[in-house]
Formats: C-alpha cells, sequence, structure tokens
C-alpha cells in the first residue's frame, strides 16, 4: 500500500526551498502541483521540465524558482510568449535557467535512474548548447579506451511529480498517451509521488498496463482535472481560452499579479 | 468571407505536400502541425507523424492541435505512444522526412530560437529549441518551414545556433516565396508567383545564394487552397495567432 495523500499534504511533505523537483509531465503539465507550491510560498525551488510552458512561466513569476533546467518555454496556444521566463531573462533576474535539447535533458534523467555520474549523448558542437555553455556546466567530454564523447551530466530530483490517468492502492500508475521523459524521470529521483486522474482496483490498472511500478511510487494523490488547463487524453481538453486568457494578462508583471490573485491564491 | 492571402494558403499546401510524399515524417510545433493536418485532406501517399515526446499518429486530429502535445485533439488517431530519447536520438535518423518551424534560419539551415544577444542577459529570450536540435542533427531529410513575411528572419548566419543539421542531411527552406536548398550550396529551387518573390530572390543573393537556376513552383489548385483555408478558420478558433492574422488581413482587403 502506498500512502493517498491530499495534494496540499504531499507538495508541503516534498517540496521544501532548496528541493530539485521534477514536474511532469511532457504534454500533459500539472498545473494543479505548480499551483499549490506556488500557495505554499516556497521558494528557491529547482526546477527540471521538458516542455517549460505555461507552468513554468508561472513559477517564475510567482518567485518560486532558484533555478531551471528545461527544453523550452513558451505557451503552445498561439503559440504565444512565455511573459515572465522572457522577462526573468532580459531582465537578469537570479534564477539560473540551464537551457537543454529534449534529447539531452532525457539523457541526463537516464544517466541519474542508472546512478551514474554522466551519459554519452551524441555531440552537438556547432549549438549554442556547446559553443556557447548554454547549459551552464551540464556537459563536459569524455575519453575512455572506447573513444572520446560529449556527455550529460546526471539528473537526479529529490522529486518527480508524474501525472497518472490511473493509480491503484499499490501505487502503480497508467500514463495514457506519449511517455516524454516521464518513466527514466520517475527512476531517476529519489521520491515519486504519482498525482492521479482515478484511482482504481489493482486489476484494472493491470489490464490497461502499468506505466510506473508501485516500487517507485512513495505516495498517491487522487486530484481529478489535475492537469487543467491543459488536457488530459481521454478524460478533458486543452482550455484554448484558459490558456489565451493568461497569455494576455501575463504579459505585464501586474497583469500576472492579479492573474495569480484570482486564478491561483484565491 | 475572404479568403486568406494566396502566399499564406499554398506555402501551406506545399508544405502540407512534404506530408504526401509519404513515409514516416517527424512533424514540429507550429507550422508543420498545421502541414501534417493539411495534408490529410490533400492527395499523395499514406504517412504517419512522429512527435518529440513520443507521440505517433496515424489520422487526422479529431480537432486542429494547438501543438505537438494536444494529446486530446489528436484523439484516437494517437498510435504509438513511446518516449523522447526512443523518438529524437533512437529513431530519428529513420524518419522519411523532419519537417520543422523555422522563425529565424539561414543558408547552412542553422536556426536560432533560443536568444537574440547574449545568452545571460538577451534583448530577446526566444523559446528555445525543444527537440529540434536533436532531431534536426540525425535528420536524413530536413525541410525548414518559415511561414513569415519578414525577409530579415532569413539570414546569411544566425546569430546563435539552436539547432543545426547533420552533415549529410538534405536541407531544404519552405517559405511563401519560393524554395531554397540549403547547406553547403545555397540555391533557390523553385520561386512562386506571388508579391515578394522579386524582392526574396535579390534577398538571397545578397545572402550569398545561387537564384539563377529557380523554376517556377507546381501550381496549387483551388481545391487545395480551400482545404487550406478551411484549415486556418478552425487553427484561428484554437487559437493560432497566424491563421487569425491571415483572416484578418483577408477581411481587410
Amino acid at each position: 500500500m502506498r500512502p493517498v495523500l491530499g495534494l496540499a499534504d504531499a507538495v508541503r511533505a516534498h517540496v521544501r526551498p532548496g528541493t530539485r523537483v521534477y514536474l511532469g509531465n511532457f504534454g500533459a503539465q500539472l498545473f494543479c502541483v505548480g499551483h499549490e507550491v506556488i500557495r505554499q510560498g516556497v521558494r528557491d525551488v529547482d526546477l527540471v521540465i521538458a516542455s517549460g510552458g505555461l507552468l513554468m512561466d508561472q513559477l517564475l513569476g510567482a518567485g518560486v524558482l532558484r533555478s531551471a533546467t528545461f527544453g523550452h518555454c513558451w505557451s503552445p496556444v498561439g503559440p504565444a510568449p512565455a511573459h515572465n521566463f522572457r522577462r526573468a531573462a532580459e531582465g537578469g533576474a537570479p534564477v539560473a535557467l540551464h537551457e537543454m535539447s529534449l534529447g539531452l535533458l532525457t539523457a541526463a534523467l537516464t544517466a541519474g535512474a542508472w546512478g551514474v555520474p554522466f551519459l554519452p549523448v551524441p555531440d552537438r558542437a556547432g549549438t549554442g548548447y556547446v559553443d556557447e555553455d548554454w547549459t551552464r556546466g551540464l556537459l563536459d567530454t569524455a575519453t575512455c579506451r572506447f573513444g572520446t564523447s560529449r556527455v550529460v551530466r546526471a539528473e537526479v530530483p529529490d522529486v518527480a511529480f508524474v501525472h497518472a490517468d490511473l493509480a491503484d492502492a499499490d501505487g502503480n500508475g497508467v500514463v495514457r498517451g506519449p511517455l516524454g521523459e516521464v518513466v527514466v524521470a520517475a527512476q531517476a529521483a529519489r521520491a515519486v509521488v504519482l498525482v492521479a486522474e482515478e484511482l482504481a482496483p489493482a486489476e484494472t490498472v493491470r489490464a490497461a498496463g502499468i506505466t510506473i511500478p508501485g516500487l517507485l511510487v512513495s505516495a498517491v494523490v487522487h486530484h481529478p482535472g489535475a492537469l487543467a488547463p491543459d488536457g488530459a487524453l481521454g478524460r478533458y481538453d486543452r482550455d484554448v481560452a484558459a490558456y489565451e486568457r493568461y497569455a494576455r494578462r501575463a504579459a505585464t508583471p501586474e497583469g500576472f499579479r492579479s492573474w495569480l490573485e484570482e486564478e491561483v491564491l484565491t | 468571407m475572404s479568403a486568406p492571402d494566396v502566399g499564406t494558403l499554398d506555402f501551406l499546401v506545399r508544405a502540407a505536400r512534404e506530408f504526401r510524399r509519404g513515409g514516416w515524417v517527424f512533424t514540429g510545433f507550429h507550422w508543420p502541425v498545421l502541414a501534417g493536418q493539411l495534408a490529410h485532406h490533400l492527395p499523395g501517399a499514406p504517412f504517419t507523424q512522429a512527435f518529440e515526446a513520443g507521440a505517433t499518429t496515424h489520422g487526422p486530429g479529431r480537432l486542429v492541435p494547438t501543438s505537438t502535445t494536444d494529446y486530446p485533439a489528436y484523439g484516437n488517431a494517437l498510435g504509438y505512444a513511446a518516449d523522447t530519447a526512443s523518438v529524437l536520438l533512437a529513431m530519428a535518423r529513420r524518419f522519411d522526412r523532419v519537417v520543422l518551424d523555422a522563425g529565424t534560419v539561414d543558408l547552412r539551415g542553422c536556426v536560432n530560437s533560443s536568444v537574440v544577444g547574449e545568452h545571460r542577459r538577451p534583448t530577446v529570450r526566444l523559446p528555445g529549441g525543444g527537440g529540434a536540435p536533436d532531431v534536426a542533427a540525425a535528420a536524413r531529410e530536413l525541410v525548414w518551414l518559415h511561414g513569415g513575411a519578414d525577409l530579415r528572419r532569413i539570414q546569411a548566419r544566425v546569430e546563435h545556433v539552436t539547432a543545426a543539421p547533420g552533415p549529410h542531411t538534405r536541407v531544404r527552406l519552405h517559405t511563401r516565396w519560393g524554395v531554397v536548398r540549403v547547406g553547403a550550396d545555397p540555391a533557390l529551387e523553385e520561386v512562386a508567383d506571388v508579391d515578394g518573390a522579386e524582392e526574396f530572390a535579390a534577398h538571397l543573393a545578397a545572402l550569398g545564394a545561387r537564384t539563377d537556376g529557380a523554376a517556377p513552383r507546381p501550381p496549387v489548385d483551388a481545391a487545395e487552397r480551400a482545404a487550406a483555408a478551411a484549415l486556418l478558420r478552425e487553427a484561428a478558433d484554437r487559437g493560432y495567432a497566424v491563421a487569425r492574422r491571415a483572416l484578418a488581413e483577408a477581411a481587410a482587403r
């Protein structure tokens, strides 16, 4: 059995200043977790996220982050700029932005999952990731008798929040749709909180196909609508209007603050 | 309702034809999503799309997807749901074609989607590359889609390189004015019969591309344009800024 926690309790138990947090999933963003982190006023979080999207933008705007390791960051609807991300980068905010390609980030999590300090990766020489150190120290070169390779440093989150369509009492989870990097993130992390749309009997979960085994899972949160305004395959659509509303309001710091007050903090 | 301008419609149709050449087509964000969706409504060879988060699709989305990760919009078209490493690192070199968006692109086939100015204190912070650096480097054939109307975004050398093709990648750049072969010997391959085509050719020549051998672009027929216009109307409802802009410009004409 794995403990079933409320969202607030799960965040309180796992996210503190200095915690390295992976937020899943790629294309199924756990807005409910990010918003709860904001509500609890946690600061100095180190975020690991593949597709930063509006979730990373909101965490940046709310002052939650000390660093972010990410593949890209924008609003997928429009597409529109991630305004807080832009303001932070262009204004020189004290947030360390480690820009990775998604392949590199996945390899870093794989190294973390395997318990090795780094992993050979295809070279990206000729790009800013290598030539201008956009990753801020996460790439290096290793030579051994098998050859020389670019390598990426292992990524080991303290906690991974992973979205699942179904979860059972033993913490087995079913991820519907593309997996992105979520499995290796769960394997790499020191703790995993499964945020499930639905709790289901074990036989239902087994029949659907277990993606995240309970072995990896520390706690389960039952939270229908966990991704909203993002969409969940087979359950609810991406809320285009909500994305557009956010993009308009976050265009100014004042607009973002009022959006935050109305849609997250109250 | 007025139709969007021919340049936008024809650009979209020609981009969609890249999918209809058939096979496995890696599909990037924005214009490639729209072109892939349109391609299902055009004649041609069957194709399968693959996406950076591990999805494949085997038919049109039930809605115009707002992005490559708008899984509910793809609905039952979703097929093999693998992972990022499988698609970007293990399978990228096997795709028949890789179609990606190119906001700012150069004649080498390199794209900057990260920053203008210094990376640690940029003048303009752009979104970043996502999976494009991985899949572009491994692609056998890379098609960049530049849907904009600002020639300054097509450069001799981009200020920073987010994504670059591999040394053996065949690279072409689709624009509303024509198709350019980019790489070691950049050349204008096809020129469209639209406003701005002459300026485009002059711009390319100034950058160092050959422009003397360009052929007229194959025509786009009325049915194809109608399909593209219908797609853009649906895309406008789904939040696509380029679609809304095209429709607004059409209404103003």
